[in-house]
């Protein structure tokens, strides 16, 4: 089957980072993170291919992507809206603030708005209590949101972007180059990216 | 030698071999360890923790599954520290687990249930809800998943990758919603699949045929010997209300480790399908079974009188005891060595039965050395593969393929030929044991240059080469030993042999000729001819299996009397001026003899459908009707007789099926006969001329054959009616995966779907045999022209 993600220059990314560590494998998660910005989301054949470039077989990559929530199996809207209801937030009132959300666009969990626009779904702890109730669009943080506004904020975000709309801190995912983004993403920045050591001569 | 150690359980000293697993030690010492995931075939990963013991001088508990025994060592395995750890484990596993025993298909057997009783706290702290999840799901075409009940031991997941190489199933959504799945497109498609119920410690895996069809305390079980192909493997036939309704695999250290295929495992259902034959027809007409044996009687008497003939093709399906009747009544009451068990599609009889270095399955992991000059194992005699594989897997030993389809074995190939012919053997290490498997690659290849090359190689290499032959068909094996085969006696001697008929005549009251016989087409020449008066067709149709089924049709429309005697109705039986119900596979006592010459006992279970009977007891029932003294009266006489008259079976007594080592069978002794090649071996076909492909049939686990199209949870399991081709031979041919195709071979033609498939020989159009097609008329250099048909 001819590979239709890793192609071209994102081949290129991919195998380096391959090569980065002793063990093929574990560029499993970083190369799952490259298929996520690629596709959009976390694609079947992706996974064969990602398979196939780390040496395990799909089950395992299937088994790994499953574990982590932010790995989409399926497609998401153009933005993803992720409410925290862990302890902080909800109570603070993140339940009500859910149910605005998906009462106002008819959804459910995990579910797409008919425009394609929006997915909602709920997350545990996003690690931001000191702001609670908060929730994520893209990964950017919104603190202290309040149930009257969310759907406005929602909104301001489909009408002027998401860049325009202020945010507390979060990263950014669009604007970047794919590896990069997905480093991000993974929390690797540029300045944690980790080096193997020079050779010991001793 | 490894070193034999003494280690202190529970303050008695238990004998073990330095190295070990403790767990397996002490059972072995008697001390029964709880345990989830070990299993004794497959690689510890102490998940489970419900092993736990105390080690003198270790700090905390120590999983009994993952530790190696010293000598000296102590361990305790009933402190209260032990058992608390137990406790907490298995209330942990009760947290999700369903206690839904009593519609779960392993309630009663089960190691969660038992395990629970004697070792749980008997009370659980968790009020809260348990996990749901839709169920069942399938995961393969025969295994059902209830993830409820999985308690994430990953025995199913190493069976599935370390045995059978098929890593097709992993743990996914792990945390709390933790399970089994297969990759989202990608099915559990595996001929192994049923391995993995057996190995489930709880009903979380179980197998779509038995679901819900038996308790395990309602039925009767007996320990026999598959004969879905002739590995031999050993199982337990389970039946209640007369119907068998499962067939597990008996851990046997000579042939299967308690492994199976999952046609061994699920092909008892033709057993009690509704079409078996259950009276004598004659014509269409039912006949008794005195009216049946009174008019083969008279026609065996005309041609006793007057000179005619009889021949006999087939035998493979019945056992030691059974193919021996067969063989004697051709010889002695018939008076013809004008006998075959083989349609043409096997090897020469006497190069099988004249094996003198025999390999042994367990020889496969000894060797320095494996030479496969075989069909692909994995379609023709699955368990073979795995212990071929097992052998192979990370180089223990090195593995040479020499001709043949390739196959899952190939990527453990030091070297690869395409035919045998172009093996060398200088590629051997120049020490240890080398192990040659030789069986027909494809249907209508010359079998007598491959016989003749792996004699040559056997030879070269002198006393360190082990031969295996290999045959396909249930007791192929059992039969040609039997002397089912013109040039054979029983016993591997050959049919001119004067000792070995000295022998024989104290029990065969008869004569028959020095010379050897016709074999199943120069039988089916003669019956063309005219030349055949009576023509026994016993497990066979040659309408289905040879390789030209024009002669198979000339033979049979020209012989003057034919009597069938099968399990169902056949194409032959059509032909057919008797056709006589038999009792098959589960419903007769006997032996069977499998690749390594290894005699094994099968257990009847189940008693034959209305009037079907053993296949002996007509050929006795007939001679006896004639006056002859034939003996062979039960399957126990007829087993001391063949141990009297055939040397090679002389160990093969009652007694030495009895007891543990019993269960390992009995390994009959070389026999005299030899062989050589008669004339030149056919030069090898050249290419194929003009558009025409070179043709390759081959057999397939699954296809469309009597048996296991009257399995109905087999029956749709087969590939269908494809020509399977490389992708640059597609390409060429602008030919894509599903294209449909009309094949042309010779005047046949057929339709046929495309299956681009890169493990396909260049050049080659591969057709899997009998998959609902006609059979072809083939020959080593058949060819094949593809048109491709507008969708």
């Amino acid at each position: 089957m001819a590979a239709e993600v890793f192609t071209g220059e994102l081949l290129e990314q991919a195998r380096a980072k391959v090569a980065e560590y002793p063990e093929p494998r574990s560029a499993l998660l970083p190369l799952l993170h490259m298929l996520q910005e690629q596709a959009g989301y976390v694609t079947t054949g992706g996974m064969r291919e990602v398979a196939a470039l780390v040496g395990v077989t799909p089950a395992e990559v299937y088994g790994t992507a499953t574990f982590y929530t932010m790995f989409k199996l399926e497609p998401i809207g153009r933005h993803l809206v992720s409410v925290c209801t862990s302890l902080s937030c909800q109570i603070l009132g993140a339940d009500e603030l859910y149910a605005r959300l998906r009462d106002h666009y008819g959804v459910a969990d995990r579910e797409t708005t008919a425009d394609g626009e929006f997915t909602f779904e709920e997350v545990e702890c996003a690690a931001a209590c000191g702001g609670a109730p908060c929730l994520q669009i893209d990964y950017r943080f919104f603190e202290f949101v309040k149930a009257d506004e969310v759907v406005d904020l929602v909104e301001d975000v489909r009408r002027r972007g998401l860049d325009a709309v202020h945010a507390e801190r979060g990263s950014v995912l669009a604007p970047l180059p794919p590896l990069e983004a997905a480093e991000i993403a993974a929390g690797i920045t540029p300045e944690h990216k980790w080096t193997p050591p020079a050779e010991d001569d001793a | 030698m490894a070193e034999q150690v003494t280690i202190q359980v529970d303050g008695q000293p238990i004998e073990a071999t330095a190295g070990e697993l403790l767990i397996a030690a002490c059972e072995k010492g008697g001390v029964y360890i709880p345990r989830f995931c070990w299993h004794p075939r497959l690689r510890s990963v102490a998940m489970c923790r419900m092993c736990l013991v105390e080690v003198e001088g270790m700090r905390g508990l120590q999983p009994a599954c993952y530790v190696p025994v010293a000598d000296g060592m102590e361990v305790r395995t009933e402190t209260a520290a032990v058992k608390k750890a137990q406790e907490g484990v298995l209330e942990f596993l009760l947290i999700n687990h369903p206690l839904d025993c009593p519609v779960c298909d392993r309630g009663g057997e089960c190691p969660l249930q038992d395990q629970t009783l004697a070792f749980g706290p008997g009370e659980s702290r968790f009020v809260e809800e348990k996990r749901h999840f839709e169920k069942p799901i399938a995961i393969s075409d025969l295994v059902l998943l209830d993830r409820e009940r999985c308690i994430q031991c990953g025995r199913c997941v190493r069976a599935a990758s370390e045995v059978a190489g098929d890593p097709l199933i992993d743990f996914s959504y792990r945390g709390n919603d933790t399970q089994i799945t297969t990759f989202p497109d990608e099915p559990f498609k595996s001929y192994f699949s049923g391995n993995t119920v057996q190995v489930c410690p709880v009903g979380a895996l179980t197998a779509a045929p038995y679901r819900f069809k038996a308790r395990p305390w309602d039925v009767s079980s007996v320990e026999t010997t598959c004969t879905a192909c002739s590995v031999g493997c050993r199982g337990v036939l389970q039946q209640t209300r007369n119907t068998p309704v499962r067939f597990f695999g008996a851990d046997i250290e000579a042939t299967n480790w308690g492994w199976l295929c999952d046609k061994g495992r699920f092909g008892y259902e033709y057993v009690s399908h509704p079409d078996r034959l259950t009276r004598p027809t004659k014509g269409r007409v039912p006949v008794t079974w005195a009216e049946a044996i009174d008019e083969v009687a008279d026609r065996v008497e005309d041609l006793r009188a007057g000179g005619g003939a009889a021949a006999a093709i087939g035998g493979a399906r019945l056992t030691n005891e059974e193919a021996y009747a067969l063989s004697k009544f051709m010889r002695v009451v018939c008076s013809t060595n004008d006998v075959d068990c083989q349609l043409d599609d096997g090897l020469p009889g006497a190069f099988v039965a004249g094996t003198q270095q025999r390999a042994t399955v367990a020889d496969l992991a000894g060797a320095a050395a494996i030479v496969l000059a075989a069909p692909d194992l994995k379609e023709e005699l699955p368990v073979l593969y795995l212990r071929v594989r097992d052998a192979v897997v990370g180089g223990k030993v090195a593995l040479h393929v020499a001709g043949g389809r390739q196959s899952g074995l190939d990527r453990f190939a030091t070297t690869r030929v395409a035919a045998a012919a172009d093996f060398d053997a200088a590629a051997l290490p120049a020490e240890g044991d080398v192990v040659v498997v030789v069986g027909r690659q494809h249907l209508g290849q010359d079998t007598e240059a491959l016989a003749a090359w792996a004699q040559g190689l056997v030879a070269s290499l002198g006393g360190r080469a082990r031969l295996m032959p290999v045959l396909r068909r249930a007791n192929a094996h059992g039969a040609l030993d039997m002397g089912l085969s013109p040039e054979l006696l029983p016993g591997r001697v050959a049919v001119h042999d004067h000792q070995a008929r000295e022998r024989l005549s104290a029990r065969w009251a008869g004569s028959f000729p020095l010379e050897a016989g016709r074999d199943t087409r120069a039988i089916l020449e003669a019956a063309a001819a005219g030349r055949i008066d009576i023509l026994f067709l016993v497990g066979a149709d040659p309408l289905a299996d040879l390789c030209d089924p024009d002669l198979a049709l000339r033979g049979l429309e020209g012989a003057r009397y034919v009597v069938v005697i099968d399990l169902f109705r056949t194409a032959a039986s059509a032909h057919a001026d008797l056709v006589l119900p038999a009792a098959g596979w589960g419903e007769v006592d006997g032996t069977v003899t499998n690749i390594e010459g290894r005699v094994q006992r099968v257990a009847a279970n189940v008693v034959a459908p209305g009037q079907a009977a053993s296949d002996a007891q007509l050929f006795r029932e007939v001679a006896e009707a004639l006056g002859i003294e034939f003996g062979c009266g039960t399957p126990q006489a007829t087993m001391a007789e063949i141990a009297e008259v055939a040397p090679a079976y002389a160990g093969v007594k009652a007694s030495a099926f009895r007891g543990r080592a019993g269960r390992e069978g009995v390994l009959a002794t070389p026999g005299s006969v030899t062989w050589t090649l008669v004339g030149d071996a056919q030069p090898a076909p050249s290419a194929a001329p003009g558009d025409g492909l070179a043709l390759r049939v081959g057999r397939r686990l699954y296809d469309r054959g009597t048996l296991v199209s009257h399995c109905p949870s087999l029956a749709e399991l087969g590939p269908g009616t494809v020509v399977c081709l490389h992708p640059d031979t597609a390409a060429a041919r602008g030919l894509r995966d599903g294209d449909k195709v009309v094949a042309t071979v010779g005047e046949a033609t057929f339709e046929a779907a495309v299956v681009v498939d890169a493990a396909a020989v260049a050049d080659v159009a591969f057709v899997p045999h009998a998959q609902g097609g006609d059979p072809l008329h083939l020959d080593a250099s058949t060819t094949v022209a593809l048109t491709k048909r507008a969708s």
